[in-house]
């Protein structure tokens, strides 16, 4: 059908997923719910710059998706997002290999994406640097460019509608499945594919990030439970990778083709923090929860759960703590709060939507997933309900909220509910 | 050295190129090879021959022609 005025009330009609516990978006909440980490200690670069670092993997191979003529000048992000966006479409019943029959020819892109293809940076400064050459794979621009996997989506199913990349850190995916909201409430797209991908676990990036000062240590009872959010024994986050997709439409696109929704989107909200680079300030979360659910027309005390950014960092933790201390006021103990990056690490550019696949898992199953390894909270926590131990049933969870933080910054909240 | 077959592998092994449709008389882009990919391919067969070829006298129509141009470099650098 063809676009009309807003605004239109828009439903998650697919998703799909992969990442650090593989690919597909019910396996993975199995996993996350069960606490099981994805989280290993990895071997990464070579000979004298030859480190171990803990990471959350993705078990994923390009070889096993696609010919060499396709991963030629498609990042392993990229890769990762097609295959992610195959699984959505196919739950949202949009045969992927149908791009004549006009519902995905009008559809947009927005997708999210911190670093582009970082294998390919990488390869290119090795060139250059170690072998002297600025001989370039000529594959080398479109590999790195942060909308190869916007891109990669919109050739791969002919979706002619808008193509946009975010790229805000951390919280690119989040705030890309937001802005997509606001195209189709408007009216301006009815259909759309929505989420972010990340990939940039190379040798020298992770070297970039432990200078930072922000990545765990190895816990003494094992790799797999370093990354420990909330928890006072944290040391810091754990980088994984993979890409999280949505297929996204309005309630008349939806309905004219008879699917069914997965969920609501019900709103969304953006602010930044204007206070420091890597330091988070409650100002700029506040605001973009309040923004979120006043969007969603959703009370504080209405939300069932809320998906934390949680990274495990000292003050990253400290301050969303405080942010939603600020926000839910006294019934903050009263909400069920959890961190799952404990098991599949930071995903950087697709964390929101990981996480905010998650999110929407647990409303369909009501069934909220634990803070896995929190075993002594920290002093800010306290008084939380951050759901440690176990995953724990939730038969009354209607609406959910899920967070997203940069670096930089920028904030993205999104508030969705069940069907 | 045979650039024709170090071609041929390329083509079919790298860029999906159906063997049949392969023929001395082919160019890249009555292969399928859009322009993208086509830079991409001198680009490695330079990488494994150890040659490199100015950008004025990579020009060339089939692959017939484009083996001989490489084999000619890999002559000139090795004399």
């Amino acid at each position: 059908m063809a676009p009309s005025d807003g605004p239109h009330r828009v439903f998650i009609t697919g998703m799909g997923v992969v990442g650090p516990h593989g690919l597909g978006a019910d396996s993975t909440f199995e996993a996350v719910l069960e606490g099981r980490s994805a989280v290993t200690l990895s071997e990464t670069g070579r000979d004298e710059v030859a480190a171990e670092v803990l990471l959350a993997r993705s078990p994923f191979d390009a070889a096993d998706h696609f010919p060499r003529p396709e991963r030629m000048f498609m990042a392993r992000a990229a890769a990762m997002a097609v295959v992610a966006a195959e699984e959505a479409l196919e739950q949202a019943g949009l045969d992927p290999q149908d791009r004549t029959a006009g519902k995905l020819r009008d559809a947009g892109t927005w997708m999210g994406c911190g670093l582009g293809g970082a294998e390919a940076l990488e390869d290119g400064f090795q060139r250059y640097y170690q072998r002297r050459t600025r001989r370039a794979p000529p594959s080398t621009v479109p590999l790195i460019m942060a909308n190869g996997p916007a891109a990669h989506l919109s050739m791969r199913w002919g979706l002619q509608g808008p193509s946009l990349s975010y790229s805000m850190a951390c919280a690119s995916s989040a705030a890309a499945v937001g802005e997509a909201l606001r195209a189709l409430r408007s009216g301006s797209v009815d259909r759309a594919l929505a989420g972010g991908a990340e990939a940039m676990l190379t040798g020298g990036i992770l070297a970039a990030w432990e200078a930072l000062g922000v990545v765990a240590r190895t816990h003494p009872d094992g790799p797999e439970v370093s990354c420990r959010p909330f928890d006072a024994a944290r040391t810091g986050m754990v980088l994984g990778e993979g890409a999280a997709v949505f297929v996204l439409e309005t309630e008349e696109a939806m309905r004219d083709r008879g699917a069914e929704p997965l969920a609501q989107l019900l709103g969304y909200g953006t602010a930044s923090d204007a206070h420091g680079l890597t330091e988070p300030h409650p100002r700029g979360q506040v605001r973009a929860m309040e923004k979120a659910l006043a969007d969603a027309g959703i009370s504080p005390g209405e939300v069932g759960y809320v998906s934390a950014h949680a990274t495990g960092t000292h003050t990253g933790d400290r301050v969303e703590a405080a942010s939603l201390r600020e926000v839910f006021g006294d019934a903050v103990e009263a909400v069920p709060v959890s961190a799952t990056k404990a098991v599949h690490g930071h995903l950087v550019g697709a964390a929101g939507a990981l996480e905010l696949l998650l999110t929407v898992q647990a409303l369909r199953h009501r069934r909220i997933p634990p803070t896995a390894h929190l075993t002594e909270p920290d002093e800010e926590a306290m008084g939380l309900d951050l759901v440690p131990d176990a995953g724990r049933e939730a038969p009354g969870l209607e609406v959910a909220l899920s967070n997203s933080f940069a670096f930089g910054g920028s904030n993205a909240a999104l508030v969705v509910g069940r069907v | 050295m045979n650039a024709y077959a170090l071609i041929v592998e390329k083509l079919t092994q790298d860029f999906g190129v159906d063997a049949d449709a392969i023929h001395p008389g082919a160019t890249l882009s009555e292969l399928g090879i859009d322009s993208l990919s086509a830079v991409e391919f001198i680009f490695e067969l330079e990488d494994e021959l150890g040659v490199e070829l100015d950008p004025e006298e990579a020009e060339f129509e089939t692959l017939q022609e484009a083996a001989d141009l490489l084999e000619r470099r890999v002559e000139e650098q090795e004399g």
